[in-house]
């Protein structure tokens, strides 16, 4: 029988020109097939067939003008196999992993409800100021511990949660808070213990903290200009280490790699540890900041500079968590387009407290709690200081922090306290400890390390009776003793451990430490520590004291590097757990195949004059785009990527045609459903539709056009902007995109002073091409005609992207 | 195999709508494409007085329609050059004049820029919808004389034709500064100049566009 396929829905347009005819009579077509390109004065899509079968004739020609409704083909359909979107094999593996995953979730789900926390003693006992009837506050904390004990967590959680809201709709307005107490968020009991030999991973990492050191210093004598930081990875060592010794898996044949993004200004210890691992030479460590005549090691963590070593730029604070975000993001968006395998593959991210104040570090957390991203991993090394003080002298950072992750659907992992404090907290009977913690500011915790155990004594537990009592019979040295999270190898391995099994959300993980850990009176927790690039002898004999590092008094006055032998317990240990994770990290390689050069003819369309016709260069682009969509090896590897301006480019076509990339799908009918180019969302999409979003945009682009390195796979990202919008807003994220070494294509869109009429002074651009030329690998062009765009277009495509 | 250059492209497009030519068959023009500047047209009946006019994004064609003007009303022939990339033309002459500056002693090389301009009759004014600084990149790499006409100071709102008359960058203001151009080169008198300035109301005491 003969079907008529006619003219979808096409939105506000009428009369719209037919540009391209896609088939011929007695073709053979499937639905969605595309047949014909239309095109109004602002934008271009193909029509898809809606029916499957032979040709018989065609309508229209090139030239007509055609509205809704009119006939385009006859198709004579012999079965009707209406429907044959059968499921791409790779997407319906990613189906069934994601079946498996759920089922998986439901068994540990039941899991989790059970360990109830049987411990008699619960902390919530405080008198609270403004408490009117402590008896009555006593009843209703003994039925909740009843609660827990006989029906366990889950429940006493939603009774809670069930009172909160019926206070709330009795009137009570008032908000429920984020945070808990000052305490770990993981019981000693719930702890699950790591099987390395604690022992040996000390001498380890004091050798790494030592090495690290002294680089530092060692430059700085030679020349004090170079700089460079100790206090930072002083603080950050056991974080590092815990995670190297056991949990980041590197990449090789078998595995992707988890992908690493360190803290900039910890390098030092990046190299330490390399140098144990035998992968950097001892005059390499002696040329950190000395890059220009030697292979030096650079300053902190740059691709551009140590292309085989480091994988992300991640000093200019802010520009770290966001594309750790995006990657994480990006990664989930490979897997769900069947391009990767989905390996439980993580991204890690190691920030500064300090460095959470950059707008850009929490600009983009609710993303990663929306799409669901269980592949990431903050971890927020809380040493209380920044450069010039303290992050939050008169508050808490770590209850800050704690707050808004929660707030915006993290699974949040506070480690404060240490072991050492397991017993003193368990024997708070009062609750007063805990009082004393929760009411303690960050100011007094960093003036407390800069001090003694005396006092300690005095200004901490001195504060109740009740404390200084549970305290009595330490020693000052006892109390000094008692340690910080993020310095207890078990406390962070616990957490790592949590924040590896979590599903379903990203997790922080917020560290408790001290800055300048182990630097003794002049850079530990002072306001000072950032910049102490120098250690006078007594410090570096400390320091050596400190973590005892087998060097003697002269060794230590010439600042040597302590490498045991490649035969020692120390140096067989570390190396045996790296090749249990895959291999060394940080290391940088690519295995990407290039992709096949696309067809001539997809360009030469853009070679003939458009004679009476009028387009813009952005038309010429998105019908380009359009024809390089029908080229099966270059279409999977186009990576749309625009910020909620698609309308603007006349690039709408794009979201029935290939999709917007929704982790979820769509869970709703379209407004627009009937209509050709539909706000169609799907897991398999291929736009990123960022939404008013350029720097998270940038951040995806920079994911996508690293992917030949990061997930050795080539793509072509183009991410579509205002030109305005493009590098004066996100100059630094072009900046770390340059030294990342990415490819690709930036549009910047409605360019030009004057050429973007109507849009006033904040918009029109003429300045945009002189602040790419500040990048030296970023080739930039201004093209006036359609033919110049698809001549500069390919050169780029091939220089990037393709098979030489 | 050779690796994957690790560069990246960032390529301004429009909004506005035009006809667009064939690319012409002259086989260097995608080499030109690609270095930054290749010659789109040329009007060369009179043989008395030549410009060379440099325009790129849609200024290009203002200057198109400049350079018709100047032919057709005021007997001037031009070569008329698409520049599709001052940075990169910047980046080739950086390079060149480095490695003559360090190898005096050997053949010195000739930036892009002067092969295409070098040998040419005319000064050159160049033009873009982007500050006089892009334009101005390329000025050390030739010894002609240069002018550059851009779009230095704050946008605001209305149509691309006033807006083109306000920054100075539109096809009667390129008329007007080509014959002054001439005339500052002693090649024509100035009395051109004068008329045209007159002919489009151009006010010469207007301030800068960058204070307004
Ligand atoms: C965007 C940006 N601004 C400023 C700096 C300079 N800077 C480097 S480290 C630092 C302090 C870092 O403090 P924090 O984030 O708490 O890290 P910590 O060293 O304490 O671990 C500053 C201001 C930078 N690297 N990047
Ligand atoms: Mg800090």
């Amino acid at each position: 029988m003969t079907e008529k396929l006619v003219v979808p829905d096409i939105g506000d347009f009428e009369d719209v020109e037919v540009i391209e005819i896609l088939v011929k009579e007695g073709d053979q077509i499937k639905v969605n097939d595309p047949v014909v390109t239309i095109e109004s004065d602002k934008s271009s899509v193909e029509i898809p067939s809606t029916v499957s079968g032979k040709i018989e004739n065609i309508a229209i020609k090139v030239g007509d003008k055609i509205s809704k409704d009119d006939l385009l083909l006859n198709v004579s359909s012999s079965s009707k196999i209406l429907d044959d979107k059968s499921i791409p094999k790779d997407t319906e593996s990613i189906i069934k992993q994601a079946e498996a995953a759920m089922a998986q979730k439901k068994e540990e789900t039941v899991i989790s409800q059970e360990p109830v926390r049987k411990k008699e003693q619960s902390i919530i006992q405080v008198t609270k100021s403004g408490d009117i009837d402590p008896l009555e506050t006593q009843d209703w904390l003994e039925s909740l511990s009843a609660v827990i004990s006989k029906n366990g967590n889950q429940r006493a959680h939603f009774l809670i949660k069930e009172l909160i809201n019926k206070a709330y709709r009795e009137g009570a307005n008032i908000p429920y808070t984020q945070n808990t107490p000052y305490i770990n968020t993981i019981p000693p009991e719930a702890e699950v213990k790591s099987n390395g030999d604690q022992n040996i991973e000390r001498r380890i990492r004091s050798l790494i903290r030592w090495n690290a050191a002294a680089m530092v210093v060692r430059a700085n004598k030679k020349f004090p200009e170079l700089g460079g930081h100790i206090g930072t990875f002083a603080s950050a060592a056991t974080l590092y280490d815990v995670g190297m010794n056991h949990f980041w898996r590197a990449k090789n044949n078998k595995f992707g790699g988890d992908l690493v993004y360190f803290q900039g200004h910890s390098a030092p210890g990046m190299y330490a540890r390399a140098f144990l691992e035998g992968r950097l030479s001892e005059k390499q460590l002696d040329s950190f900041r000395q890059e220009v005549n030697t292979d030096g090691l650079s300053s902190y963590p740059h691709p551009w500079l140590m292309p085989k070593f480091w994988q992300f730029p991640t000093v200019s604070m802010g520009l770290g968590p966001m594309l750790a975000i995006y990657q994480a993001r990006y990664m989930k968006y490979l897997i769900n387009r069947g391009l990767i395998k989905d390996e439980g593959r993580k991204v890690w991210a190691f920030l500064g407290d300090g460095e959470m104040d950059e707008p850009e570090s929490m600009g983009a957390i609710g993303l990663a709690a929306r799409e669901k991203l269980d592949n990431l991993i903050f971890v927020i090394n809380c040493n209380l200081q920044r450069l010039d003080g303290p992050v939050r002298g008169n508050g808490k950072i770590i209850q800050e922090l704690e707050g808004s992750f929660r707030g915006s659907g993290w699974n949040v992992i506070k480690v404060i306290w240490g072991s050492y404090w397991d017993s003193l907290i368990a024997n708070d009977k009062t609750g007063h400890l805990v009082k004393i913690m929760n009411e303690t500011v960050d100011g007094e915790y960093q003036a407390m390390k800069a001090r003694d155990g005396a006092y300690v004594r005095e200004k901490f537990f001195g504060k109740y009776s009740e404390t200084h009592e549970l305290v009595s019979s330490l020693s000052d040295k006892d109390i000094w003793r008692l340690n910080r999270g993020g310095h207890d190898p078990h406390k962070v391995f616990a957490a790592y451990d949590k924040a590896s099994k979590n599903q379903g959300s990203p997790t922080v993980i917020i560290a408790k430490t001290i800055k300048g850990y182990g630097m003794g009176k002049t850079g530990e927790s002072v306001n000072t520590t950032h910049q102490t690039k120098k250690l006078d002898v007594d410090d570096l004999m400390y320091y050596r004291d400190r973590f005892d590092v087998p060097l003697s008094d002269e060794q230590v006055r010439n600042i040597e590097y302590f490498k045991p032998d490649d035969k020692s317990p120390e140096i067989k240990y570390l190396k045996e757990r790296r090749l249990n994770l895959g291999g060394f990290l940080p290391e940088r390689t690519t295995y990407a195949k290039p992709i096949k050069t696309p067809s001539k003819d997809i360009f030469d369309f853009m070679k003939v004059s458009t004679g009476e016709k009028e387009m813009s260069t952005t038309m010429a682009l998105v019908r380009m785009l359009t024809n390089l969509l029908r080229d099966k090896n270059i279409s999977p590897r186009l990576v749309p990527i625009i910020p909620d301006e698609a309308r603007t480019f006349g690039m709408e076509g794009f979201f029935q045609k290939i999709g917007i990339y929704a982790h979820e799908g769509q869970k709703y009918e379209p407004e627009d459903a009937a209509q050709l180019s539909s706000y169609r969302e799907d897991k398999s999409g291929q736009v990123l539709e960022e939404g008013i979003n350029e720097a998270g945009a940038m951040s995806s682009w920079i994911a996508a056009a690293t992917a030949y390195t990061n997930h050795d796979i080539e793509m072509i990202p183009i991410y579509i902007f205002y030109s305005m919008f493009g590098f004066q807003r996100v100059g630094d994220l072009a900046w770390a995109a340059g030294d990342s070494q990415a490819r690709g294509f930036l549009i910047g869109a409605t360019a030009g002073r004057t050429t973007l009429a109507g849009e006033g002074l904040q918009h029109q651009d003429g300045h945009s091409h002189l602040i790419a030329s500040t990048i030296p690998n970023c080739v930039t062009y201004d093209p006036t005609f359609h033919y110049e765009l698809a001549v500069i277009f390919r050169e780029g495509m091939r220089r990037m992207h393709e098979k030489k | 195999m050779k690796k994957n250059e690790n560069v990246f492209y960032y390529i301004t497009t429009m909004n506005e709508n035009y006809s667009h030519p064939e690319i012409p068959k002259d086989k260097k023009c995608e080499e030109g494409i690609l270095k930054g500047m290749y010659k789109i047209k040329e009007y060369n009946e009179f043989k008395k007085t030549k410009i060379q006019l440099l325009g790129s994004g849609t200024i290009l064609r203002e200057m198109i329609s400049a350079a018709e003007i100047l032919q057709n009303d005021y007997q001037i022939d031009s070569e008329i050059w698409s520049v599709t990339s001052f940075n990169e033309l910047r980046k080739d002459g950086m390079e060149v004049e480095r490695y003559n500056l360090l190898n005096p002693d050997k053949d010195q090389k000739i930036s892009y820029v002067d092969q295409c301009l070098g040998k040419t009759e005319g000064p050159i004014m160049a033009a873009s919808d982007y500050m006089r600084m892009h334009s101005d990149q390329i000025r050390p790499y030739t010894n002609k004389s240069f002018y550059s006409l851009g779009t230095d100071g704050f946008g605001r709102s209305d149509t691309r034709k006033k807006l083109r008359k306000f920054f100075e960058v539109d096809k009667e203001h390129l008329v007007a500064y080509s014959l002054s151009v001439l005339a500052k080169e002693q090649l024509i008198t100035s009395k051109y100049a004068k008329e045209a300035i007159k002919k489009y109301n151009i006010n010469g005491e207007r301030p800068m566009p960058t204070k307004l």
